[in-house]
């Protein structure tokens, strides 16, 4: 066997005859194993007896590791014993970027919204201080100022963001052009000192109603990205959601616009109550105009969106967020992210308008810097950030023991928000896989944390899943890992 | 999505959707275009021939480029001709 540089994962297992082939790793998890093959991008799930041979632990194996032969998963050849783990391990970097211009203005007031921003007058309506979602007298270490960056210190930060060898980003909000410097800059100001800089992918996500014909001649010279949230088809439903009348009008004419300048747009729907009873024709309506998007997002309980009111019903939790089934696969780059870090979070930050900086832009109350408080660089590679972005699944409850936790995806904001503040924000188990790895089966149940932080697998979606796999209802393209 | 049934005991059964996982059509990442991937059915995969891993999450998120294939490290100068 070769000495796995990853604890988890065993490469060049031989039993004399055979040896695993090249680039096929095995998994044990708590009750089954998997094979990740890196051949072919298969993988294998192997009851415990298979388990018992790969590690030598039965006499009785020789004619599965014949099978495993069979299958190129191992080989008689005598291999050269080393590590491709160790060849796929990566240092990480900084690879991505929101700027959060504008945290807490927006022209519309999203009943889901994860920053909590709405029009000044309507937080003045409210009698809500300015200053984000958490008032600062509540906010401790989470919301460390209320000052917010100037446009210059936006620019210098651009300038430090691509210094550091980033060169991908994204412009959000609030509604991002709702945004003014202080000299009057707007956000595509921003994005073309982005350009100038040197970013290669430039995205604005915005509400689009706000989009002129001269924006979006600018928007097409500039070569920036545009997403855009659509909530409904039906005008109703989207202007209930984001509590402005005539939004879905002018969010439908500005994607039209955007069409018809060529302008690279895709168009995200996040699932809920409110709007759940017609994804699939949303989403229809989406491509019909020539857009593309992506697996329904279903809600993340965060800012606004920490809701009951408006969290989707537990059937469409079933059927659009739920992994039901193992449905895997493996390549070489995902992989040596995954072994490397965070499935998601390796190599990204927000920077909020306050200089708060956070792992991810739904992590709101985990900042693990603040720009005005020392420089960007010394946040990016100081140990907070490297501690979230090193975080693999190995130190999330129940995935640690989990034979896919190098091929599955991850969510800690979704983790943490839906177990309400038990457990870990690196810790909390994920919510979306009905895998038990403790039993081997699947669709039974979803990992939940008790009072006291402790997992345990919750069986009361039981029903509903089996409902929805028997009824056939569940999605002809399940998320996978996720 | 279709698990198929390999072996008996010890039990071995593929989790990978077979179609994506076929031997028979290698995956070219040169012939893919750059967040081609990122177009229906939209996944993150940084190979966008190969199975779909994960879809792009969070929302805002968009997909990693596909890298170009890199070209092949330059070897030792050669050695000055006599």
């Amino acid at each position: 066997m070769v000495e796995s540089v990853v604890p988890g994962i065993k490469e060049g297992l031989s039993n004399g005859d055979y040896c695993l082939a090249s680039g096929v790793l095995f998994i044990v998890g708590a009750m089954r194993g998997a094979i990740y093959d890196l051949n072919t991008a298969r993988v294998f799930s192997v009851d415990k007896k298979a388990c018992e041979v790969l590690n030598g632990e039965s006499g009785d194996g020789g004619k599965f590791w014949e099978k495993l032969a069979a299958l190129n998963l191992a080989t008689r050849d005598n291999l050269e014993r080393r590590s491709i783990l160790l060849e796929l391990l990566q240092k990480p970097e900084l690879q991505f970027v929101w700027f959060e211009i504008i945290s807490d203005d927006c022209n519309e007031s999203c009943a889901h919204c994860y920053a909590d921003s709405m029009p000044p007058s309507h937080r003045k309506a409210l009698g809500l201080p300015m200053g984000g979602y958490i008032p600062l007298e509540e906010a401790g270490e989470t919301k460390t100022r209320s000052s917010k960056l100037t446009a210059d210190k936006w620019k210098e930060l651009i300038a430090d963001v691509y210094s550091l060898g980033c060169k991908r980003c994204q412009f959000i909000g609030g509604e991002p052009f709702v945004y003014k410097g202080e000299g009057g800059e707007s956000v595509l100001d921003l994005a073309e000192n982005a350009k100038s800089t040197g970013f290669k992918f430039i995205e604005i996500f915005t509400n689009a109603t706000l989009l002129t014909e001269e924006k979006i001649k600018r928007i097409k010279d500039l070569g920036i990205n545009i997403a855009v949230s659509l909530y409904s088809k039906d005008p109703e439903t989207h202007d209930h959601i984001t509590n402005t009348p005539g939004s879905h009008r002018k969010t439908i004419t500005a994607l039209q616009m955007l069409k018809q300048a060529g302008i690279p747009t895709r168009v995200e729907t996040v699932l809920m109550r409110p709007n759940e009873h017609a994804i699939k024709e949303t989403q229809k309506l989406v491509e019909s105009m020539g857009f593309s998007h992506k697996h329904p997002d279903v809600l993340r309980p965060k800012g606004r969106g920490d809701n009951p009111a408006i969290s989707p019903s537990r059937e469409s939790v079933v059927k659009y967020a739920l992994m039901t089934s193992p449905n895997f696969s493996v390549d070489k780059e995902t992989l040596s992210r995954y072994i490397s870090g965070h499935s998601c979070l390796m190599g990204k930050i927000t920077i909020t308008d306050n200089g708060d900086i956070l792992p991810c832009i739904f992590s709101r109350n985990f900042a693990v810097g603040n720009v005005q408080d020392s420089s960007l660089q010394e946040v990016v590679i100081g140990n907070k950030l490297e501690t979230v972005w090193r975080a693999t699944k190995d130190q999330v409850l129940v995935c640690k023991d989990c034979e896919y936790k190098y091929i599955c995806f991850d969510c800690r904001p979704l983790s943490e928000g839906v177990n309400q503040g038990r457990g870990d924000y690196l810790s909390t188990p994920y919510p979306r896989c009905t895998y038990n790895p403790y039993t081997g089966k699947w669709a039974e149940g979803v990992w939940r944390l008790d009072d006291e932080g402790n997992p345990y697998y919750d069986e009361t979606l039981k029903p509903i899943i089996e409902e929805v796999i028997a009824t056939a209802k569940l999605e002809s393209v399940q998320p996978t890992g996720h | 999505m279709l698990i198929e049934s390999l072996v008996g005991e010890p039990e071995i059964v593929l989790v990978t959707p077979v179609a994506g996982a076929s031997l028979d059509i290698p995956c070219n990442p040169s012939s893919c275009t750059p967040n081609v991937a990122c177009n229906p059915n939209i996944f993150c995969n940084p190979f966008n021939c190969a199975p779909a891993l994960r879809p792009c999450a969070p929302d805002a998120m968009p997909c990693a480029p596909i890298k170009p294939p890199q070209p092949p490290p330059p070897g030792p100068p050669k050695p000055p001709s006599l």
